[in-house]
């Protein structure tokens, strides 16, 4: 397995994969704290346009909470990035028929797929690390007195949101023929999570909970609201991995 | 004895309605070239990935050196090196890397991993390849194909219409390569193209109707039809009408010429042709070709 995982780097490096999305994360990291430093000076410029509509800005005060407003905003693109950028991650190798070679050499399909569950959740952690670590150096820079509250915990959330999808983005690769199938499937999940969502007693179960770490650092929502929805991702992906490697093992390629 | 390295007992397989495979027996001896033909669509390519275990049968058995196809994750294929009829590889490593990878999977040792693929590189000529696979030719990639699969020095070699797809130079550069890998391995050649059959292999099948109908070396294969066969022209079209009038198992080819499959006939048929004082002009024992063979087959088959 360590010679296909290496492959897996590999490819992730020459096909420039890793390069596009690292700059990618950086951009979204750095655009949370630039657009709230920049908010103020933006509405000055807009002032007096505004006034002619009839609108009346007032003094606009930005802290770090206005930075990490704009994180859990862009939270869901990097998300929307990432499924976008691994969607063809197993599927264009049965496409390709790349994976017959290896499997007649006698790689396991267990270690095949559990190899891209880990290249998966290994480049989404990274680039949630450099989205997080970007926005937090940014803001703790410009507003070094501002302390955010459960700041930590918010951000696991919403990286484990990004775990959630991405392991029925491995699920629907185990079992579609090509990306468009996958996208679809994974949007999908999505789009049912959102029906669900307008279901008030339903909504601390649903893993959309995990996009709401704003409200925990405004406290408008405490540490065991996201319980439920934890929970359930963390089954979610574990259930994803087995029933995907199970539908693996005896998929034709 | 010579050893099978691998046996084929009763496999079928069908797609939807469609039986693909109905009954295949076949087995191949060690140390032998062998040629696996039928036409497009007879089920070789089926039958290859069942023996892979990438297919599963809905019948029968297969045993390669001995142990059991299991489909999934069979431990046979330790035993085969595979070339696909279109090899695929990840475009972005050198042939080197890309054996690296394969002899990793293997489970060979990078000392061993280092020679082998210098010497199966070479081979293939394409020792001095530095590129990344992506610019390669449908030819070059062949002929990875062969160095990835011969890496581990595998018992039995499977190619799948390795030839079928190139122009001449290319197919020359192939049969040459699998002529050289004879000396260590047993090798199965999956084609259409009959002449490359005559050239290379020492026993063959003929894969038709989802059966093996036919198997032997080439020269039983061609003596079968080489024994029975006789050709004949007579001068004037109503003799040969009456011939043909007179004895309906005699076949009509569109060239004119009869022939006669049947040889305790022809001394019958010898005589009638002189009490009827017909002319003939020529008279010879057919020399089959696999091609005769393959057609003949198929017809009987149909």
């Amino acid at each position: 397995m360590k010679a296909f995982l290496r492959k897996e780097w590999m490819e992730t490096v020459r096909t420039g994969r890793l390069l596009i999305l690292g700059i990618i994360f950086f951009i979204f990291g750095l655009m949370n704290p630039a657009i709230a430093k920049l908010t103020p000076w933006l509405m000055e410029t807009m002032k007096d346009s505004l006034a002619e509509s009839g609108m009346v800005v007032g003094e606009v005060t930005v802290n770090a909470m206005t930075s990490w407003t704009q994180f859990y905003k862009n939270g869901l693109m990097c998300v929307i990035v990432i499924v976008l950028m691994l969607g063809g991650v197993l599927v264009n190798e049965y496409m390709k028929g790349t994976l017959v070679q290896v499997v007649t050499k006698g790689l396991s399909r267990r270690k095949i797929f559990f190899s891209k569950m880990i290249t998966v959740y290994g480049l989404w952690t990274l680039m949630y690390l450099v989205y997080f670590g970007v926005t937090y150096g940014y803001t703790a820079y410009f507003w070094p007195e501002d302390k955010v509250e459960a700041l930590v915990f918010g951000a696991f959330c919403y990286w484990l949101f990004g775990m959630f999808l991405l392991a029925f983005l491995l699920l629907f690769s185990a079992i579609a023929g090509n990306v468009g199938q996958v996208l679809l499937g994974v949007g999908a999940v999505t789009a049912v999570m959102f029906f669900l969502n307008y279901v008030p007693k339903l909504q601390k179960y649903l893993p959309l909970r995990l996009t709401e770490g704003l409200n925990l650092s405004l406290g408008t929502l405490k540490t065991e609201d996201f319980v439920p929805a934890v929970i359930i991702s963390c089954i979610s992906v574990a259930a994803c991995g087995i029933i995907g490697m199970a539908v693996f093992d005896k998929r034709n390629l | 004895m010579t050893a099978n390295v691998l046996e084929i007992n009763g496999l079928k397989k069908h797609f939807g309605e469609k039986k693909v495979l109905q009954g295949v027996d076949l087995t191949v001896p060690e140390k032998k070239v062998f040629g696996f033909v039928g036409r497009n669509g007879a089920g070789k390519t089926t039958t290859m990935k069942i023996i892979l275990g990438l297919l599963a049968a809905d019948e029968g058995t297969v045993t390669v050196c001995g142990e059991k196809v299991h489909y999934g994750n069979t431990k046979t294929n330790r035993f085969i090196g595979y070339l696909p009829d279109v090899p695929e590889y990840y475009s972005f490593m050198s042939p080197a890397e890309y054996l690296r990878l394969c002899g990793e999977i293997a489970g060979m040792n990078s000392g061993e991993i280092k020679s082998r693929s210098d010497k199966m590189l070479e081979l293939v000529g394409l020792g001095s390849e530095k590129r990344r696979i992506k610019g390669f030719s449908r030819g070059m990639k062949q002929r990875l194909g062969i160095a990835q699969a011969l890496l581990g020095r595998p018992k039995l070699l499977i190619c799948d219409e390795p030839t079928s797809a190139l122009d001449p130079m290319g197919r020359k550069e192939i049969l040459d390569v699998l002529v050289a890998a004879k000396e260590e391995t047993t090798i199965i050649f999956s084609t259409h193209i009959l002449s490359d059959v005559e050239h290379i292999c020492d026993e063959m099948a003929l894969l038709e109707g989802g059966k093996v109908v036919m198997q032997g070396t080439i020269e039983e294969v061609k003596q079968k039809r080489r024994s029975t066969a006789t050709e004949l022209r007579l001068e004037h079209e109503n003799d040969t009408k009456a011939l043909m009038r007179a004895y309906t198992e005699l076949q009509r080819l569109p060239s004119g010429d009869i022939v006669l499959n049947d040889p305790a006939k022809l001394p019958e048929i010898m005589r009638y042709i002189a009490d009827n004082r017909m002319d003939i002009v020529r008279i010879e024992k057919q020399e089959a070709t696999l091609e005769d063979i393959f057609l003949e087959a198929i017809q009987k088959t149909v």
